[in-house]
């Protein structure tokens, strides 16, 4: 019984459903994170939260469990039967790219805090807006 | 047994990150976020992606949970039990509506499983075909450095420019305003027991981007991290500007001029001039120029952020 269920959770079509909808949630959470929450850190949280659902949708849909890591070895002689190389590098350049707009937009919180005290957006009336 | 760890990792992700989102208490929060990197990490290894894998554990993991904790210390007002009070009630409010576009988005998760029954296509098996004539390992590395060697140059400029922009936001004018506790013995001998150790490490990252997972992302933000050790716990411990910069400017024009180099002599920009025999593959030297501009990027990359961390920390002004 506990064996057949996962030899049907391996099955690539059961795999590539769980990618999905569970990277969908996770993504639907750090929505949910980045409508509900006012205070900016956990703002720039709910971003990474929804970013890395999105690296894992990403690579989820593009590997093959069949296949190897794109490197070579002792024992693997010659790019075949191996992972696509593309949307792993594109990933591993999109998680640089998070690590330095989140310190940008760290920085734009610090600064604005040092200026008017406040590190929540429901309070934020610089321009003058009504609260 | 993959799509059962799957499962559990992504269920446990989703769990932990409500969890890192319902705490009041900001620190707590952050450490629970990197709780999902964390999950991330096991995910790519699960993929048969070990550079992805890798990388997620140094910088999503690891640096972006310091920048965020950073950033806590900055705005340490604590908040207000109303203001709390209220943010869980618009939370309550606004419940109903993340709901309903979660319930889109798994309607339309639905109807992308059914197009997905056709086999995901390998834009990237065509590359891999001649991933041979690269002469480097790690087929990663080939694409990151090579084959989209030209996006990757744009990559390291937008890490510029964030450089910049935190470094102009953050400057005060006068004097410092340095996050910094009076370190006690184990810490303080620790650090300079281990900053050596991180730095070679980092070092050993980079170098052999070639030939296993790794690179010069990685391994310069392992470097960054040895010297966010030494800002934590030496007071007057400072980056040289001169230093950082003579580094940073220094391996971006050897970047440019590796690339023209390639296109004076080989018709293509950042064209492989060296010799890159096929048969050397795995040795420490082999790929050509591949690995010379991984250690390029790794420099560009250990003092962009090194500089951003010493930003963060000391918004001082001479640096």
């Amino acid at each position: 019984m506990f064996e057949n269920l996962l030899t049907w959770l391996d099955s690539p079509q059961t795999l590539q459903a769980i990618v999905v909808t569970g990277s969908l949630l996770l993504f639907g959470i750090g929505f949910y994170g980045l409508l509900a929450y006012t205070r900016i850190i956990k703002i720039l949280i709910s971003l990474s939260i929804m970013e890395s659902a999105l690296f894992v949708f990403f690579l989820g849909l593009a590997s093959d469990p069949h296949k190897t890591a794109p490197i070579l070895g002792d024992l693997f002689k010659n790019f075949e039967k191996m992972n696509d190389p593309v949307p792993q590098a594109a990933i591993l350049t999109a998680i640089v790219i998070s690590l330095a707009t989140m310190s940008l937009g760290i920085s734009f919180a610090i600064e604005y805090y040092k200026r008017t005290g406040k590190n929540d957006i429901a309070q934020m009336d610089a321009l003058g807006e009504k609260r | 047994m993959t799509g059962f760890i799957t499962l559990f990792t992504l269920l446990s992700m989703s769990v932990v990150a409500l969890f890192s989102l319902r705490q009041s208490n900001l620190t707590q929060s952050v450490v629970l976020f990197s709780g999902v990197g964390l999950g991330s990490v096991v995910l790519f290894f699960i993929f048969n992606a070990p550079d992805v894998a890798l990388t997620e554990a140094v910088i999503g993991s690891g640096i972006t949970a310091v920048v965020l904790l950073i950033g806590i210390r900055h705005m340490h007002k604590e908040p207000e039990i109303e203001e709390v009070m209220m943010e869980n009630r618009r939370g309550i409010r606004r419940i109903a509506i993340a709901l309903l576009v979660l319930l889109t988005l798994l309607l339309l998760g639905k109807t992308l499983l059914g197009a997905l029954s056709v086999e995901t296509s390998n834009a990237g098996q065509a590359l891999l075909e001649h991933a041979m004539q690269a002469g480097a390992a790690n087929a990663v590395t080939s694409v990151v450095t090579y084959f989209r060697g030209f996006d990757t140059l744009g990559e390291v400029a937008v890490l510029f420019l964030a450089a910049t922009g935190v470094g102009l936001l953050l400057t005060v004018e006068k004097g410092e305003d340095a996050i910094y506790i009076e370190p006690n013995f184990i810490l303080r001998i620790g650090s300079g027991f281990l900053f050596p150790l991180i730095l070679l490490f980092g070092l050993y990252i980079i170098v052999h981007g070639h030939l296993s997972p790794g690179g010069g992302f990685q391994g310069g933000v392992v470097i960054a991290a040895a010297f966010l050790l030494l800002f934590l716990t030496r007071r007057r411990f400072g980056l040289s500007h001169k230093i950082v910069t003579i580094l940073e400017s220094g391996a971006g024009m050897a970047y440019v001029l590796l690339g023209l180099t390639g296109l004076w002599l080989m018709g293509l920009f950042l064209g492989n001039f060296l010799p890159h025999p096929a048969e050397k593959i795995g040795m420490l030297v082999s790929g050509g120029i591949i690995p010379i501009i991984y250690i390029l990027i790794g420099i560009k990359v250990g003092s962009e952020i090194s500089y951003v961390v010493e930003k963060l920390i000391k918004r001082s002004h001479d640096v």
